[in-house]
């Protein structure tokens, strides 16, 4: 679904059709879950503020500017209302305890076994890697390669300039680099011992 | 067409892309694939279900201008009695009668300032222990507000005032002092005005029918 789609959708909201929301619903829950996911470490949190996201988003449809594309408009607007929440309410913490991570693995082949588990390991392993990342580094990056926004919406979203947003990248990616380094250092130290 | 639209726009992104990452060394470059790999969670169910059944309790958000322009043209039906009727009406009748006396009595105050084609007239009296000295005449219905002549400062005792007054036949005085009521002496033409006393008569245009 293209930016046409989104502004179709937009329309017909405003036009009074408010069951046209839900295909916009559809398109992004799974990104804007994801993301409140990596600000909460929470499933049941997560699910609220995307909630809350989307539903500050419907309320404020008439303000979005319809030459602009309407994704990093709804991301900025959960960042936002995460940064919120999590600014105010104690209880939900970035640095708290994440729910068990079960990744979907994608793959078709049960008889192999040790390929499937090494496979899943790179998988909690990039998982943990990425959540390590502070907050700006790690939207920045998953924003540009998971979302595959081009570096001006990342910018957009991140409400930073493009050339921040490139710094933002190369240092996440660096960072990401340095924390997967010393998780296979201290895997293999393990093995070893 | 629309594919190889589609298929070109696709080129441009992808190099565009490739342009944004061209900051990268090979091993950011693997970070940047292994990030574009990594599994994400899928949304509970309940996620768009708990979000539409909100929105639906909300109003469509609009531009207020569009919510008044939407109300403007959407049919109306309205209820009264014949009493409120009765009463509108009468409000009507007299707050039309009102503006409109309000209406004439501004324009016969100063009947003539709202017309086009008017001719400058110089009055002027000599009258050396005056304190006032207003013009009252047919143009402004024989009252003297806002009609008061200055007095000269280089002359002592000479007041003046000049009008512009559409073309037309008037009677005037000089009321000196808001009690002394006297023609202009240096007029050419006087008219009784029934009750014993003469007034000056200027008639100002070249067709006028009014002329005595």
């Amino acid at each position: 679904m293209d930016h046409l789609d989104d502004l179709q959708c937009i329309c017909a909201v405003l036009d009074g059709n408010v069951d046209a929301y839900s295909a916009i619903v559809e398109r992004y829950q799974k990104p804007i879950f994801n993301l409140m996911y990596r600000m909460t470490g929470s499933r049941a949190d997560a699910l609220d503020l995307a909630q809350d996201a989307f539903i500050r988003a419907f309320e404020r449809l008439d303000r979005f500017q319809k030459d602009k594309k309407f994704f990093p408009w709804l991301y900025t607007i959960a960042m936002n209302q995460a940064r919120n929440l999590l600014r105010n309410n104690s209880r939900v913490s970035q640095s708290c305890c994440h729910d068990e991570w079960e990744g979907c693995s994608g793959l078709d082949y049960p008889q192999q076994q040790e390929d499937l588990m090494c496979s899943q390991l790179d998988t909690r392993v990039l998982h943990d890697a990425v959540m390590q990342l502070p907050l700006d580094y790690r939207e920045a990056i998953v924003l540009r390669y998971r979302e595959e926004l081009s570096m001006e919406d990342v910018a957009e979203a991140l409400e930073i300039s493009v050339s921040g947003a490139k710094m933002r990248i190369h240092r996440g990616l660096k960072k990401l680099r340095d924390i997967l380094t010393a998780f296979e250092t201290k895997s293999n130290d393990s093995s070893c011992g | 067409m629309k594919e190889l639209d589609s298929i070109g726009s696709k080129g441009i992104e992808q190099e565009q892309s490739a342009k944004d990452d061209a900051f990268l060394d090979e091993e950011l470059s693997n970070m940047a694939r292994r990030v574009k790999q990594m599994d994400y969670l899928d949304p509970p169910a309940s996620l768009l279900t708990s979000v539409m059944d909100a929105v639906r309790k909300k109003r469509a958000p609009s531009p207020w201008y569009a919510r008044i322009y939407k109300w403007a043209r959407s049919p109306k039906s309205i209820t009264f009695t014949p009493l409120q009727v009765a009463f509108s009406a009468v409000v009507l009748v007299l707050g039309t009668t009102f503006l409109l006396t309000q209406f004439i009595e501004n324009n016969q105050t100063v009947p003539f300032q709202s017309a086009h084609d008017r001719i400058p007239v110089l009055f002027s009296l000599d009258l050396a222990d005056a304190r006032s000295v207003a013009v009252i005449g047919s143009f402004n219905q024989w009252r003297p507000q806002g009609f008061e002549m200055q007095s000269n400062d280089e002359k002592q005792g000479a007041w003046t005032l000049t009008l512009n007054l559409p073309e037309g036949r008037y009677e005037y005085s000089f009321l000196i002092d808001g009690n002394r009521v006297v023609p202009d002496p240096r007029a050419s033409l006087f008219q009784n005005d029934g009750f014993g006393n003469r007034n000056a008569v200027l008639i100002l245009g070249t067709e006028n029918d009014n002329a005595i």
